[in-house]
């Protein structure tokens, strides 16, 4: 009995074990108070304000930490987009949404949509195969003219969304609605480009609905970008004028959307609509601008002396 | 023959009666005239007795003629009254082709009254035409809204309090206090007289 105890003795003390200890990979985080929306000095936080869509360049700064280093990420992801009717995971348009990535293989920024909306210059990243824990990045981006306009004094049209991923899939999220997020607006842009710069009429007194010659079309024609929805509207600086004495009232030019010089109206010195061209939608790429005209007549009163008669046109979009 | 000869030159007299400009080159080249307006619905707070500067609009030239733009304050309610002195800077400005937009900015000079003071900065723009591009000028125009609110200091705290109606607390609240410390010392009296 004394000699099986023994032996027992024995077996327990030169037994084995083997195992392994499996540390996972943590996710990458992103530290939500070193977040912000700044312009392009760095030295204005525009978090909450309404951004400029007209070719003004903005940035903005976040801190990633991940314990096997940068050079375990895979990419960072920062998203922008209308959250009033569009959604994180919509696609890229002008208009609504917008994707900037940066590749740690590659160390390369993109913004698939153009790339307009990025100045590669101003963003900030640790290069490949970084070994630190933790680096503030900076994406420098712009929008575009037609990014949708947020009702002023409101600016929570919009917000980010930035996502690290790590080379094990890992993922670390700020911005998508828990954790605090980052929001802006965008400010009202309206731009009219006259592609008539000019426009005569030619006629004898008396004459009446003489249409206008603006490239022989019978329409002063004119380009629109807006970011939100828009109309047209006119007036006259005045008289018309002819040097050495010689008037023709601006009540004589007539105005309309279409070629129905019945359904036209005379042009005053106040603005006033063009009708036909009203409600208009924003366009949705900025490339391709509305492309519209307001239709001229002129009644040339009888007894009118003769010479060149001249006055201004003035075109705005209104909303 | 004579009589005819006078005859057609009478109908070209009347044919240029009202030509206006130079039809036959003004359309030779494409020209255009183009302004751009980001307009930042500037509505700001601005405490009595205080002056502000703030940002109203940035403008662009859009097109391929140098503009001349001429700002000018439309009030849309009692902005002229003496509750504000309001300006804006600059008034005009030459927004050649491919330059640097341009920031307009409202400056309350000194907020007189409470109330809020609203309207809108009429851009015009002029052209002027290359030589032998003839006619009337067609030119862009815009504008930007303006909201200034005069405040009193006090709406830091989330409460605006009008000048007469704390006048008129502090002298009922004063009211009061006499009231109750006459009274006191009435009460006093009869309470020592018994």
């Amino acid at each position: 009995m004394a000699s099986l105890l023994v032996s027992f003795a024995h077996a327990a003390t030169s037994g084995t074990s083997t195992g392994t200890a499996t540390v996972t990979s943590p996710a990458p985080t992103i530290n939500m108070t070193d977040c912000n929306l700044y312009d392009s000095t760095g030295a204005t936080v525009k978090n909450n304000t309404s951004l400029d869509s007209n070719n003004l360049e903005y940035w903005i700064n976040f801190t990633v930490a991940e314990n096997n280093t940068m050079a375990d990420l895979h990419n960072v992801t920062i998203i922008a987009w209308d959250n009033r009717g569009q959604d994180v995971a919509d696609a890229d348009s002008q208009r609504y949404h917008y994707t900037w990535t940066w590749v740690e293989s590659t160390d390369t920024w993109a913004c698939p949509l153009s790339a307009s909306y990025i100045n590669q210059t101003s963003c900030l990243d640790p290069g490949t195969a970084n070994a630190d824990e933790s680096y503030t990045f900076q994406l420098g981006f712009k929008l575009s003219k037609v990014a949708n306009y947020s009702n002023g004094g409101v600016y929570d049209g919009w917000q980010f969304n930035i996502t690290a991923y790590d080379d094990a899939g890992n993922v670390g999220t700020f911005g998508n609605g828990t954790g605090g997020r980052i929001q802006f607006g965008v400010a009202s842009y309206l731009s009219i480009t006259i592609t008539d710069a000019a426009h005569t009429w030619e006629g004898a007194p008396g004459e009446s609905n003489k249409a206008v010659d603006a490239g022989g079309d019978g329409k002063v024609d004119f380009t629109v970008l807006a970011n939100r929805v828009w109309k047209a509207q006119v007036k006259g600086g005045g008289d018309l004028t002819k040097g050495g004495g010689g008037i023709i009232g601006l009540d004589n030019v007539t105005q309309y959307g279409s070629n129905s010089v019945g359904d036209s109206v005379s042009l005053t010195t106040e603005f006033a609509d063009v009708t036909g061209i009203t409600s208009q939608a924003a366009p949705s790429d900025e490339a391709s601008p509305a492309e519209v005209g307001v239709y001229l007549w002129l009644d040339i009163p009888a007894a009118t002396p003769s010479g060149d008669y001249v006055y201004t046109l003035t075109v705005q979009v209104a909303t | 023959m004579k009589s005819k000869a006078a005859f057609l030159a009478v109908i070209l007299v009347l044919v240029s009666v009202a030509s206006f400009g130079f039809a036959n080159q003004a359309f030779s080249e494409n020209y255009t005239a183009g302004l751009g307006i980001s307009d930042y619905e500037a509505n700001t707070n601005v405490t009595i007795g205080e002056s502000k500067q703030f940002e109203i609009a940035r403008l662009s030239n859009e097109g391929t003629l140098d503009l001349i733009v001429t700002a000018t304050w439309i009030p849309d309610f009692n902005a002229t009254d003496a509750g504000i002195e309001f300006r804006f800077y600059p008034d005009q400005v030459n927004l050649t082709v491919g330059s640097e937009p341009i920031l307009f900015y409202g400056d309350v000079v000194k907020a007189n009254a409470l109330g809020t003071y609203e309207g809108h900065i009429q851009f015009s723009t002029a052209v002027q035409l290359p030589e032998g591009y003839g006619g009337n000028p067609s030119v862009p125009g815009g504008s930007a809204k303006v909201t200034v609110n005069i405040v009193n200091s006090s709406v830091q705290f989330g409460v605006s309090v009008d000048p007469g109606i704390l006048l008129s607390v502090l002298g009922f609240g004063i009211g009061a206090l006499v009231t109750v410390v006459v009274g006191f010392k009435i009460k006093n009296r009869r309470q020592r007289a018994t």
